[in-house]
């Protein structure tokens, strides 16, 4: 059985039960995960429980998602979130 | 009567199967995708085998989850999972939200089960990518079955020897242990060791992990200090003191603990009042014996009033239950609550013991002026110090000065260690210095969602 | 830190540091007694705005106060900043109000003309109609009909603002007491004396009472009628966002760091500065109508607060005439303000022959 993938920016991101976004990423190795808005530093996860807000990407255009809160599912786009970044605004 | 429920830890399994016995309608919330809390975290979906890996502790959960399981299918109990709840009201109002649209529905009462949350560590280069917490390697070990490779633990307390021993199991030890407590700290512990059966167990438990983490030969380096991270790419260097001596070591992955304390953000919106645990450094829920607060029918119960372990919040939560069930004419519940609480008590007498063996060490809960203290707004301990020092008696002018508490967690991170900076410069005590004003919504809603939420009847 | 002195502050938010602001730069000593960090503390927690439009409709004389305020504030704001380094990050680029009820519109049309008039020309208003205000800002849509705007609106960072005057006057020789409360106070020989609960007394030969809510209670003891009452308003914070909005409106506006800071209400609800969920929900509904795309904005914190209100909402300026010397200080609108407090209020303090009189904001008005 092929195993499920979504895209971390241009990386395929392997994934194979029940596990958040957050955890997917770190088992392939990625732990920056954003940038910081004052000093434009680079954080990632710290809590995985939904409580320390690090672990902030854009996925499927909306940012400020907490990647340990969001499962990870086939076809989501997930981007590094840059301190700029704005939500894709309908 | 209907009574919210809110958290899926022991506390609120154990407050919600005791309501559910006796024809009460609970409606559980909790943020994660199943039931069991952190403790028991992901527990319904691993198998035996892999549950076993992880210790006799997290497979005690699996007859609870059960109990839950039959429960759900019975007429009282509504388990609603994903769910992060923003708002609980003195009027017992909850508001939660799932899948970005928000419910608001009125209960008879609640019972606020939330847990703890890891004591933070601010030292040098912790909020570096690939520094994350003992919980958080925990939490990847049971969802992801994934223990990071070639890691450093730093700190102390019953869950850094708990998980190493579970990355132990993994096959993926910890590269090292740097212990923060010494000698004296241990010394200074047994005085306060009052053996009761529960206590030897726990303690037997302890010796067992320490004996497993001996024979893989991890490493294991005590009474250490002063801390320091450098990172850079997917390495990280620790710099260290050990008796005046400066040492490092390499690590892929370091993981801090430093103890965990009881998650007050919904007790503190409520603007109940707050006591300063000075062994534990950290506010704790004014409650009476059995969890009720000083609002009527509002309880809070398990690590959420005070840091006592899984099996003293499985009590804690049916303690709860019971009284709430007293306080709304079921007298029968009240020789149970008795003898409920007599069991509860035996928790208690370890406690002391482990608090002053683990207490929290001074270099990082009142950290020099360069490390970042409040890791959302990115306010270093300098600029806190600073603004102190231009007007500020507590945190909530401190937060107006310096952004500090302002960002998404809330002051979830930097709270209890801005209460000590600030007593120790104005020279008050943390009772005195109080804590954050905190606001609904306590997580982030959207404006679509705080404009639209469905009343539910 | 000093028990002896020229003034008296009690009360160290906005309005009590800006006057003591000035009081030091004219050369007083001065002493500020001030309250505790969970005191409600309008200071904290106000929008931020520096406002002209809206402003004294009904009484002219406090829009051109007002207005005045608004042209003293760039060099106020330069020279604190300078002073203490403190990035107040002040922005007077004018603002807007806008509207999406047409009868509130043309109200609001007719009500500035007049206002105009009044001030003989001096009120350099527009109206923008609804393809100018999206044209202007971006992120209007939705029900908006059109905009009133007003050129020298602006906003700042209200807590750096306050940051930045504490640290002015601690700098400049101001003896701050904290956590105090005061207990007794009378006047003999001409020298105010004032004791507080915890036993602090301070001897001053002039007193000012710039506490707040707190001069319901305080100033009955220095002969004023300390007519203010509590009026709530709720905020709502988003996250933070690159930048979206040009300019600030009274309800809506981008804070310096990035988040969208939405107000308000007017609530009657007593001492209690709590958030609710129907405030929240009606706030949140009514943004999204003047700008759609703030729906999917994520709220981060709300807050309630409590505005200082006198029985017409105008400021308070007002000397006991019981015990001269005593100066009642109060005002909803302490940030617009803090110029010419700073400026006017102290030169009305020490009775400087080019001080103003201000007698039409004093409490004689109440007097029925």
């Amino acid at each position: 059985m092929p195993k499920s993938f979504f895209y971390f920016d241009e990386k395929k991101i392997y994934f194979e039960q029940d596990m958040s976004v957050a955890a997917a990423l770190l088992c392939a190795g990625v732990t920056d995960f954003r940038q910081t808005q004052v000093l434009h530093k680079p954080r990632g996860p710290f809590c995985m429980m939904g409580a320390c807000f690090d672990c902030l990407l854009v996925i499927d255009g909306m940012v400020n998602q907490q990647g340990c809160m969001r499962l990870a599912k086939e076809g989501i786009k997930v981007k590094r979130q840059t301190s700029n970044a704005l939500s894709e605004i309908n | 009567m209907r009574v919210a429920v809110i958290g899926a830890g022991p506390a609120g399994i154990s407050a919600s199967l005791a309501l559910i016995a006796r024809n009460v309608h609970v409606t559980m919330l909790d943020e994660q995708p199943s039931a069991g809390g952190q403790i028991y975290r992901n527990l319904g979906n691993v198998s035996r085998k892999n549950a076993r890996s992880l210790g006799s502790d997290y497979v005690k959960g699996q007859s609870l989850l059960k109990q839950l399981e039959q429960a759900n299918d019975k007429f009282f109990l509504t388990l609603i999972s994903q769910a992060s709840v923003w708002s609980v009201t003195e009027g017992k109002e909850v508001s939660w939200s799932i899948d970005n649209k928000s419910y608001c529905q009125k209960f008879d009462a609640v019972i606020l089960a939330t847990g703890s949350l890891e004591r933070s560590m601010p030292l040098d280069g912790w909020t570096n990518p690939g520094v994350m917490t003992v919980g958080a390697a925990q939490i990847l070990i049971k969802t992801a079955r994934y223990s990071p490779p070639s890691s450093v633990l730093v700190g102390s307390g019953p869950l850094f020897y708990l998980v190493a021993c579970q990355m132990l199991e993994m096959g993926n030890p910890p590269k090292a242990l740097l212990e923060t407590q010494n000698n004296s700290d241990l010394l200074k512990a047994f005085i306060h060791l009052r053996p009761n059966l529960t206590s030897l167990l726990y303690l037997a438990k302890g010796l067992v992990m320490l004996a497993k983490l001996r024979i893989a030969g991890v490493k294991r380096i005590k009474a250490v200090s002063d801390v320091r991270i450098k990172s850079a790419d997917k390495a990280h260097i620790i710099e260290f003191s050990k008796a005046g001596t400066k040492s490092q070591i390499e690590a892929e992955t370091v993981l801090l603990h430093a103890g965990v304390h009881p998650n007050i953000q919904i007790t503190q919106a409520l603007r109940l009042k707050h006591d300063w645990n000075q062994e534990n450094q950290c506010f704790e829920p004014r409650t009476d014996k059995f969890g009720r607060t000083s609002l009527n029918n509002i309880f809070v119960a398990g690590d959420g009033i005070k840091i006592l372990g899984a099996d003293a919040a499985k009590i804690s939560g049916k303690c709860a239950a019971l009284a709430l069930l007293v306080d709304n004419g079921f007298a029968k519940a009240k020789a149970d609550l008795s003898r409920a609480y007599r069991v509860h008590q035996k928790y208690v007498q370890i406690r002391k013991f482990l608090d002053v063996l683990y207490a929290p060490k001074d270099w990082y809960s009142c950290p020099p002026n360069n490390i970042i203290i409040c890791r959302c707004e990115e306010v270093i301990a300098g600029k806190i110090r600073e603004a102190v020092k231009i007007g500020c008696l507590g945190p909530n002018q401190l937060k107006a000065y310096s952004r500090c508490g302002m960002g998404n967690c809330q002051g979830r991170y930097c709270g209890n260690i801005v209460v000590n900076l600030i007593s120790q410069i104005v020279g008050q005590t943390p009772q005195e210095t109080g804590y954050f004003r905190i606001r609904q919504p306590i997580k982030p809603v959207t404006l679509s969602e705080i404009a639209n939420f469905q009343e539910l009847p | 830190m000093r028990t002896e002195a020229d003034f008296a502050i009690i009360g160290g938010g906005i309005v009590g540091l800006s006057v003591a602001h000035g009081l030091l730069k004219q050369g007083c000593s001065v002493i500020c007694i001030d309250g505790s960090d969970t005191d409600f503390r309008a200071s904290r927690g106000n929008f931020g705005l520096v406002w002209v439009q809206g402003k004294g409709i009904k009484a002219p004389f406090y829009a051109a106060w007002t207005q005045n305020a608004a042209r003293l504030y760039p060099d106020f704001v330069c020279e604190l900043s300078q002073e203490t380094g403190v990035q107040i990050n002040y922005n007077q680029a004018g603002g807007y109000e806008y509207f999406t009820d047409p009868h509130t519109l043309s109200q609001r049309m007719d009500e500035y003309k007049q206002l105009k008039k009044a001030l003989n020309g001096d009120y350099p208003y527009e109206f923008l109609s609804s393809s100018q205000i999206r044209a202007a800002e971006p992120m209007i849509g939705g029900e908006t009909l059109g905009a009133s705007f007003y050129p020298y609106d602006g906003h700042l960072n209200p807590l750096q603002l306050l940051k930045a005057l504490a640290s002015y006057c601690q700098k400049k020789g101001l003896s701050h007491y904290l956590g105090e409360e005061l207990e007794t106070a009378d006047k003999k020989e001409g020298v105010f004396r004032l004791v507080t609960k915890k036993g602090l007394t301070i001897s001053a030969n002039k007193v000012v009472i710039s506490a707040g809510l707190g001069a319901k209670k305080i100033g009955p003891l220095f002969g004023f009628l300390g007519l203010v009452s509590p009026q709530r308003g709720q905020i709502l914070v988003t996250e933070k966002i690159s930048a979206v909005l040009n300019r600030p409106s009274v309800t809506i506006r981008q804070v310096d760091e990035g988040a969208i800071q939405i107000g308000d209400s007017q609530e009657q609800s007593g001492f209690n500065d709590k958030e609710t969920q129907a405030q929240m929900s009606r706030i949140a509904r009514n943004a999204i109508k003047v700008m759609p795309k703030l729906a999917q904005l994520r709220l981060v914190r709300a807050w309630g607060s409590l505005r200082v209100m006198s029985p017409d909402g105008l400021p308070i300026y007002h000397q006991s005439r019981t015990l001269p010397g005593a100066f009642l200080i109060t005002c909803h609108s302490g940030i617009t303000l803090a110029a010419t407090h700073s400026t006017n209020l102290s030169l009305w303090l020490t009775g400087h022959k080019n001080a103003l009189e201000l007698s039409e904001f004093s409490e004689d008005r109440f007097h029925a």
